[in-house]
């Protein structure tokens, strides 16, 4: 996801850095993910500290399972986002079984340091995803923000926007189509 | 399930959202080996991956760091703590220190001993972490399950209070039916419900009426059927509302005809849901009182 710059080493090499117990690539990935991360598990859970502590659990398994990493497997950005979205998942279900659900509080921006080059390919990254969410049919739109950001599986998902199942997969699967082609485009 | 089928599968399957019978279609597939499925998934997986980005900044890189610094310290402490502990030789009630050969040993075998500890416990924190997954995945499945068994009972509930209301009347039928005072009007079936047909029942001396019909249409949503006594002196008054059910007959009290008026006919009309005062949609029954 972020190409580091040509000062910067990319994030296999942070992985593998970490791999041989080195805690300044820890450091570093943490620069260049955190706030993603954060962002993506606030859509799951309300309390930004709540959110920072999975994300902490995430980088902290990652610096435990680097050696493991195996980069054919997918990228190092893929490989933390799912660990992410699954741990914000199951803290989700947890919270669900002890009590109602309560509405995403809205999230506080906050400063960041370090890494510019990677901050600067995040920002880039993130306005790609935006627009080409924004030209989805908005049908399409909500049904793969419904599939990626909550709990819910496909027919809860019919459920929820009052349509058929069937629809529901065509429109989350033309949305993909669509996401993956911008991204390929712009990239 | 096709190849193109498999294929279709795959960008739902980076999104974590195939249902059940679908992931393992989809895991079959790929256990069988299908190295052009697996490249394209890994593909869609990236794609999935890249829309972490679109939610707006939140959190901070640093307190995150702060987190995982205190964890680095904690984690550096314990294995300082350990070494020491293994290398620090005592005096113990005067005697000479051990020789550093056998602290070696101890060092050796304390180690081998901490990290075993390490790894069993992680083990063991790693059955509870997925234990606790588990559970909660039952959890939630016994409690969608509880939702639909309410669902059933309350239905079920509904239908028999339904079905006692109808024993009910077919009781009250019964005992107009055996009044010395019976009126009876058998009702006919009009254009609009060929196959209809009912019967009304009133015993001005015990003050009842009931109306029994069958063979009409469920009345559309917002629409009810009413019952009408048409007098010689009056013309139509309102003498109830009732639901048909197909398939069923129905059974619904009545109210008594306007005193010291004769009744000519009685009839059914579809009218708007609550009722009307005067009738004016379409009939679908009628009947005149049998002779005496």
């Amino acid at each position: 996801m972020a190409d580091a710059s040509k000062a910067q080493p990319s994030d296999r090499q942070l992985v593998a850095a970490m791999a041989a117990g080195d805690a300044q690539a820890l450091h570093a990935l943490t620069l260049r993910y955190a706030r993603m991360l954060t962002a993506l598990v606030l859509r799951f859970c309300a309390q930004e500290a709540d959110a920072e502590e999975t994300v902490a659990d995430v980088l902290w398994q990652a610096w435990s399972e680097a050696k493991s990493y195996d980069p054919a497997r997918g990228s190092v950005a893929a490989w933390l986002v799912t660990l992410a979205r699954s741990r914000a998942i199951d803290r989700l279900r947890a919270r669900q079984a002890r009590q109602p659900p309560a509405g995403a509080a809205p999230p506080a921006a906050a400063a960041s340091a370090g890494d510019p080059a990677a901050a600067l390919d995040a920002a880039q990254q993130a306005q790609i995803v935006r627009t080409a969410l924004a030209a989805l049919d908005a049908g399409e739109r909500a049904a793969l923000e419904l599939a990626y950001f909550s709990d819910l599986s496909q027919s809860q998902i019919a459920q929820r926007l009052g349509i058929p199942l069937g629809t529901v997969k065509t429109r989350i699967r033309t949305a993909m189509i669509k996401l993956r082609q911008a991204l390929s485009g712009q990239r | 399930m096709d190849h193109q089928e498999v294929i279709d599968l795959l960008p739902l399957a980076a999104l974590d959202r195939l249902e059940p019978g679908e992931a393992r279609q989809l895991d079959e597939h790929l256990r069988e080996g299908c190295p052009q499925c697996e490249a394209q998934l890994r593909s869609w997986r990236e794609t999935a991956a890249a829309l972490a980005s679109a939610p707006q900044g939140a959190g901070s890189d640093s307190r995150v760091w702060q987190r995982l610094e205190s964890r680095l310290h904690t984690e550096a402490a314990a294995a300082h703590s350990l070494a020491r502990t293994v290398s620090r030789p005592r005096r113990i009630g005067g005697e000479r220190a051990p020789s550093v050969g056998w602290w070696r040993g101890v060092a050796t075998v304390a180690t081998a001993a901490a990290v075993l500890l390490l790894i069993y416990n992680r083990v063991i924190a790693n059955r509870a972490r997925r234990a606790e997954v588990r559970q909660l995945q039952q959890l939630e499945s016994l409690s969608w399950q509880l939702n639909d068994l309410r669902s059933e009972l309350t239905a079920a509930q509904t239908e028999a209070e339904t079905l006692r209301s109808v024993l009910d009347e077919r009781a009250k039928l019964d005992r107009i039916l055996m009044s010395p005072d019976l009126q009876l009007m058998r009702l006919q079936a009009l254009a609009p419900a060929p196959g209809a047909g009912g019967v009304v029942a009133v015993s001005r001396a015990s003050r009842m009426a009931v109306v029994q019909t069958f063979g009409l249409p469920p009345a559309p949503p917002g629409k009810t059927y009413q019952l009408w006594w048409i007098t010689k002196e009056g013309g139509p008054t309102k003498a109830g509302l009732f639901y048909a059910q197909t398939g069923r007959m129905s059974v619904a009290p009545a109210s008594m005809p306007p005193a010291g008026q004769r009744v000519i006919l009685a009839a059914v009309t579809l009218e708007p849901a609550g009722g009307v005062d005067k009738p004016t949609g379409a009939m679908y029954l009628k009947g005149a009182p049998d002779r005496e």
